[in-house]
């Protein structure tokens, strides 16, 4: 039997890291990151929609790879991982604050900053 | 109110076919996907999602010659779990795949029962945070509920937050027709915004406060909405995928193997593995949100 | 053997029930084989070694994808909405029955890896020898009307009369033996060659395939593809990766992510490569829908 390399990573694409910084911002806002206007009964020149991999790499001129690359690191990349400790922190506060009194005790504010 | 949304009439579909026969095909597939678990269902015509997404996200795209889709819908967690003052409990119980049953006793039976070609929609992220098919689209456009300003989920008006599956089908079915009335905002989130210019959920989610939530409304109606997916995975994936990069990311960046060694103990990391290894913990991890809004709250009340 | 044992128990009527009540419930095939005829597995994977009390094995083969499956021209269709894990449950009920109503030990054996990649049993040995199907030139076990199936094996210490295994092959199909007569080649050798890049290889002789060459190492890599060794190889290059930033891009990109989508997910998005089998003709009239 041949001997094969193991690991022979069929989709494995590293997006250069200055590529990704020169176009992050651009395909953040065309992809589906942050929703605006998305309600299918709004009006159809005010609803919006995000864009296809392959539609902002047409709109960029990029291999749609790249885009793909692109557009996934940054959704990791949106938040730093204290984002994640954070709402830890608002999710205990906020059942905390509904099981207290209801929607007349909403919790309201930013993440508590401690536990 | 808005304007009827106007769905394809049963003449649309294909002269040969009985309209009489479709309506009581409609209702068995309907009856299956009841009967297996499902709370609500309802059909969607394949050609609707063509105004609302790109080409390759489309039930063609899926299974070329597509007629039908067909939405189970089902609750998440149970009304226990919402009562519970520990919230963790629901964030790892909160997703039981039920609405998959349903999709795939219903595929299932139109092919075994009818010769047609049925497919569960592939709803899985396969690209990032991106699945192939949008399941809460096909809610929408099947009938089942409309999007929400809170984090755009889409709420059905007898039950609120449902959770969807889909399966795209050659059977010809009677497709349902868009929901007339929107479900939010609620009447008591419209007071509550004329009152403070904030719904429950913006008010405890907001996009200006660290949160993902604004939307603006106005004779009763969503004019605008704005919603930050990333943050509000942040919360609704707290552990799991995410979090274990962040934390593999960081491993490869320390030294000091004492460093590495307090983070591979760590409780958190602990929990990104459990997430990863148990399905059922890996999504739906924040509910506060929908723990606010009014629709569908009256059914979570027991004895 | 004799149908009814020593504590009055009608075995044939109750292997009757159960593979009846398999069927009803959706398995496609329901056999009986001899766990004897696994005896030459290695040490540790022969049915004796993992119920020592073992008499019987059931196997259960259906769940495989639909028909709309197949004929998608989208590989995540196939690779996300797996179908495996319904074999498993019914694997799981028939031993519980077994159990609980007749007192006999059985278990279902688990379809996950051992050690490395070894499996707890041949899975594919067990299917051959209770007739649920008989070997591949592609790999996988074929039924010969329903094709490609999924597996469960149930080891009991109930006494069933076995099955046996089937006296004639699913493969290579009447089609397959055609195109390898006319052009060297079978679909599943077309589609995935291992002199061009694949994992089949082979040659028909009057009408059995011989010199089989299979390579189980891509084979693996391909079927699964975004899964443990794929999070394995990533893993890896990132931890020889010494720039920080292309670390990142490793990292936080896309295949690294559908990895870890695919182990959370394990139970309906392992088996992410079909193309031998949705070449294979075996089973292919079931597949004829409108």
């Amino acid at each position: 039997m041949t001997e094969v390399e193991r690991g022979e990573l069929n989709g494995f694409h590293v997006v250069d890291p200055d590529l990704y910084e020169a176009h992050r911002e651009e395909v953040v806002a065309w992809s589906n990151s942050f929703q605006v206007d998305r309600h299918e009964f709004l009006p159809e020149g005010q609803r919006k929609r995000g864009l296809s991999d392959l539609e902002i790499a047409e709109r960029l001129g990029l291999d749609v790879r790249d885009v793909t690359e692109i557009r996934v690191v940054a959704e990791n990349d949106q938040y730093p991982i204290e984002e994640y400790e954070a709402a830890a922190r608002f999710k205990d506060a906020a059942a905390a604050s509904y099981h207290e009194g209801g929607v007349k005790n909403l919790y309201r504010g930013l993440p508590p900053t401690r536990r | 109110m808005v304007a009827e949304v106007p769905g394809p009439a049963a003449s649309d579909l294909s002269d040969s076919v009985d309209t009489g026969r479709i309506d009581s095909l409609t209702e068995e597939i309907r009856q299956v996907g009841l009967a297996s678990g499902a709370t609500v269902v309802g059909i969607a015509p394949p050609s609707a999602f063509n105004d609302f997404v790109p080409a390759g996200h489309r039930p063609e795209d899926f299974l070329p010659g597509a007629r039908s889709v067909v939405v189970a819908g089902t609750t998440g967690p149970s009304k226990a779990a919402w009562q519970s003052p520990n919230r963790r409990l629901m964030e790892i119980t909160g997703y039981d795949f039920r609405e998959n049953v349903a999709s795939l006793v219903m595929a299932e039976h139109i092919e075994a029962h009818h010769d047609y070609m049925a497919i569960q929609a592939p709803s899985l992220p396969t690209s990032g945070h991106l699945p192939p098919l949008s399941m809460m689209l096909a809610a929408v456009l099947a009938g089942l509920g409309t999007r929400s300003i809170a984090a755009n989920i889409v709420l059905n008006p007898e039950y609120g937050l449902l959770y969807y599956a889909a399966v795209i089908s050659t059977m010809p079915l009677l497709p349902d027709r868009q929901l007339d009335e929107n479900v939010c905002p609620a009447r008591s989130c419209v007071r509550l915004y004329e009152q403070e210019g904030r719904t429950p959920c913006m008010a405890v989610c907001p996009a200006s406060e660290g949160g993902c939530i604004d939307a603006t409304i106005q004779d009763g109606r969503i004019a605008s909405s704005f919603y930050d997916r990333e943050r509000c995975a942040t919360r609704a994936m707290n552990f799991g995928i995410r979090g274990h990069i962040k934390q593999v990311e960081m491993l490869a960046e320390i030294e000091d193997s004492a460093q590495r060694r307090k983070v591979l103990h760590s409780d958190d990391f602990r929990r990104n593995m459990a997430g990863i290894g148990r399905f059922k913990e890996s999504v739906a991890q924040c509910f506060e949100c929908m723990r606010v809004c009014p629709v569908g709250r009256y059914r979570r009340k027991l004895k | 053997m004799d149908t009814a044992v020593g504590d009055g128990l009608d075995t044939e009527a109750i292997k009757s029930q159960l593979l009846g009540n398999a069927l009803k419930r959706g398995t496609v095939v329901a056999r009986v084989g001899d766990p004897g005829l696994l005896d030459s597995s290695p040490p540790g994977q022969r049915p004796v070694d993992l119920l020592p009390q073992v008499r019987s094995m059931v196997v259960l083969a259906g769940a495989a994808p639909r028909a709309g499956e197949w004929s998608s021209p989208r590989v995540e269709v196939m690779e996300t909405t797996g179908t495996a894990d319904r074999i498993s449950a019914l694997g799981n009920s028939l031993a519980r029955t077994i159990e609980e109503t007749f007192g006999y030990y059985a278990m279902n054996v688990p379809t996950t890896t051992d050690r490395d990649d070894r499996a707890f049993l041949d899975f594919r040995a067990a299917a051959v020898a209770a007739g649920a199907g008989t070997s591949s030139l592609a790999g996988p076990i074929l039924h010969p009307e329903h094709g490609f199936l999924y597996l469960a094996v149930v080891l009991t210490s109930l006494p069933l009369e076995p099955d046996g295994p089937l006296t004639s092959g699913a493969c290579p199909a009447p089609a397959c033996i055609q195109m390898w007569d006319a052009a060297g080649i079978t679909p599943c050798m077309d589609v995935c060659p291992i002199d061009g890049g694949g994992c089949i290889g082979g040659e028909i002789s009057q009408g059995v395939v011989v010199g089989r060459r299979f390579d189980n190492d891509r084979c693996r890599d391909r079927t699964y593809q975004y899964w443990v060794p794929g999070y394995q190889a990533v893993l890896e290059r990132v931890l020889d990766e010494p720039n920080a930033d292309r670390r990142k891009m490793m990292l936080y990109g896309s295949y690294f992510t559908r990895t870890l989508w695919s182990i959370t997910y394990s139970g309906v998005a392992q088996g992410q490569c079909f193309e031998c089998m949705r070449a294979c003709p075996v089973g292919g009239k079931r597949r004829d829908l409108q």
